[in-house]
């Protein structure tokens, strides 16, 4: 059961993640390999202020929510400026750039010891055993939320922008529209939801590792976004389970440990490669019955 | 203050020419065909432990160990543009969708080496340079390979065709001249570029699983900073990253160098946008 439990914890964190890095990949076009990053950045803002400045759950998540969408804006900063490629190379950069502040500044972060003793928030007069029901009914609620959010925004003039930004960049400058404006916004937005998903890691874990954030964590979320859906919400629930499940899987399989985590990065690889084939030959295939019509 | 500034201008000239040669390397792919061919940074790695592995757990002399770590990448690198990006381009794969296969590749063959060979990084064996150090090795190495691809592509008929490839891919082959071969030759020397680095740089520092993504960064940074489209601003914008890190490193410390030189590259993409050697950018 407590196993139950935590995959269902980590399968709510994983769509938070998805739903708000598919605005970005799916929705805007612009191929991110700096969720990871993001996600991490705003794990430490909840730890940092939880710890540090003792400061309960709920303000906590919202300064993490802040602090994220901060951090949303000095990535399009220079990103939404320039093209293609260069946003790419942005968010890889900012990956790196923010593993190595994790990772260097100690004083601060805790470096490569990670940073332990974070909180859990609890209900009044509930005993242990039930704790980790509570942070799972959390966890539920707060996911719910943000799908609502995302529901919500997705129908809203503000997705409809994005859509038509995503479409053609040019005719939606050309209708008097700010190109950059818009793609700061959404940058912005997908960073603070995804915080969400950082505050609840944070007190999950109680603890946090810098490498829980690196490169690895933005390729699977990526994965995710790509394997579940480019455009629609149910298919970052989908995403979420895959990439959730598929561990633990490989882990039944009776795969040792240390090999297991290898092979899952190739799994995941050759995952997103085929992916690419397989949409490629389905637009292909699609593009030839609509030929001969 | 002096012996320091020689020092820092030394170091710089050594990682400098290193990065202007994977930048170079990388340069001839991305230029002509515009994918963000993340797989070179596991391309390099794949050369990288080719190295360590013969020259440090098999005991091969230095020539042959850099031979087949040139030569491995080299045909990989090939073989993954005849089975993974040929076949996408051809069924019309969007410009997202290849960098997407391209991050898959990279994983794949990055943790296929770390299943192998282990995670902790591969120190090179001390004995190897003892004929002459390894960072002036890869320093005459680095800049006779660079000296002779400027000559190449600015003197001969392949250079020619070359530029006019990364102009205009289209053009030329209504021209008449087969793009196949001409893109099957740069994959060929991209790769083997990156294995030639790998395996200087291995024989100097070691190798890690994701070294080739630092490498990758600094090769895209010093190609954007050296002005797209131009091979010879790939080469100047590597010599310019590699003396400023060297400059950080002293000033900083070595934990900082890639988020300076994110910074610079910020900085310059927005000053600047054009890069160093500045020629108008072609839309991908």
């Amino acid at each position: 059961m407590e196993y139950f439990v935590h995959t269902a914890i980590i399968l709510n964190i994983y769509a938070i993640l998805i739903v708000s890095a598919q605005l970005v990949i799916g929705h805007a076009k612009l191929i991110s390999l700096g969720q990871g990053a993001i996600f991490g950045a705003g794990a430490y803002f909840m730890a940092l202020s939880m710890i540090r400045l003792q400061i309960p759950f709920v303000p906590a998540i919202m300064i993490a929510i802040a602090g994220n969408a901060l951090i949303g804006l000095l990535i399009a900063w220079p990103s939404a400026r320039l093209k293609g490629d260069y946003f790419v190379l942005t968010t890889l950069g900012f990956q790196f750039i923010i593993f190595q502040l994790t990772y260097n500044l100690s004083s601060v972060t805790g470096g490569s010891d990670g940073l332990g003793g974070i909180p859990s928030p609890r209900w009044p007069g509930l005993s242990d055993e039930s704790q980790p029901y509570f942070i799972l009914s959390l966890s539920v609620f707060i996911t719910a939320l943000v799908f609502m959010l995302y529901y919500r925004l997705l129908r809203s003039d503000f997705g409809r922008n994005i859509r038509a930004m995503s479409d053609n960049e040019l005719l939606y400058k050309a209708s008097g529209r700010s190109v950059i404006k818009i793609k700061s916004q959404l940058i912005s937005f997908s960073a603070a939801t995804t915080a969400l998903g950082s505050g609840l890691y944070a007190v999950y874990m109680n603890y946090l590792d810098p490498h829980a954030f690196n490169l690895d964590k933005s390729i699977l979320i990526l994965t995710g976004v790509m394997l579940g859906s480019l455009t629609r919400l149910r298919g970052a629930l989908a995403g979420a389970l895959i990439i959730t499940l598929l561990p633990e899987v490989l882990r039944f399989a009776g795969l040792p440990a240390a090999q297991g985590a290898s092979l899952r990065q190739i799994i995941f690889g050759a995952v997103l490669v085929g992916l690419m084939f397989f949409i490629s030959w389905r637009r292909k295939k699609q593009n030839q019955t609509n030929n001969n019509e | 203050m002096q012996e320091l500034l020689i020092q820092i201008l030394i170091n710089g000239l050594v990682s400098g020419s290193a990065i202007a040669l994977v930048a170079l390397g990388f340069s001839l792919v991305y230029h002509t065909t515009r994918i963000f061919h993340i797989t070179f940074a596991a391309l390099y790695a794949s050369g990288g432990y080719l190295f360590w592995y013969l020259s440090v757990g098999q005991q091969f002399d230095l020539a042959s160990s850099l031979f087949i770590a040139t030569l491995f990448p080299a045909l990989l690198s090939l073989f993954l543009w005849l089975i993974i990006y040929k076949p996408l381009t051809n069924s019309g794969a969007e410009h997202n969708e290849l960098m997407v296969a391209s991050v898959g590749i990279m994983m794949i063959i990055i943790y296929l080496i770390s299943l192998i060979m282990g995670d902790d990084p591969k120190l090179p064996s001390s004995a190897l340079g003892k004929t002459l150090p390894a960072r002036y090795l890869q320093l005459i190495v680095n800049i006779i390979v660079i000296t002779v691809f400027l000559l190449i592509t600015s003197t001969t008929r392949f250079g020619l065709r070359l530029r006019a490839f990364r102009d205009n891919p289209r053009l030329l082959g209504r021209l008449g001249i087969n793009n196949f071969y001409l893109t099957g030759i740069l994959f060929l020397l991209s790769g083997g570029i990156a294995g030639l680095s790998a395996g200087l740089s291995t024989n100097d520092l070691g190798i890690s699983p994701f070294t080739g993504v630092h490498v990758f960064i600094n090769a895209f940074i010093a190609v954007v900073a050296g002005g797209s489209g131009r091979i010879s601003g790939a080469v100047a914008g590597g010599l310019f990253l590699g003396i400023l890190q060297s400059a950080v490193v002293f000033l900083a410390g070595s934990e900082w160098i890639l988020s300076l030189s994110f910074a610079v590259l910020i900085i310059l993409m927005l000053v600047k946008p054009d890069g160093l050697t500045g020629l108008a950018r072609r839309e991908a």
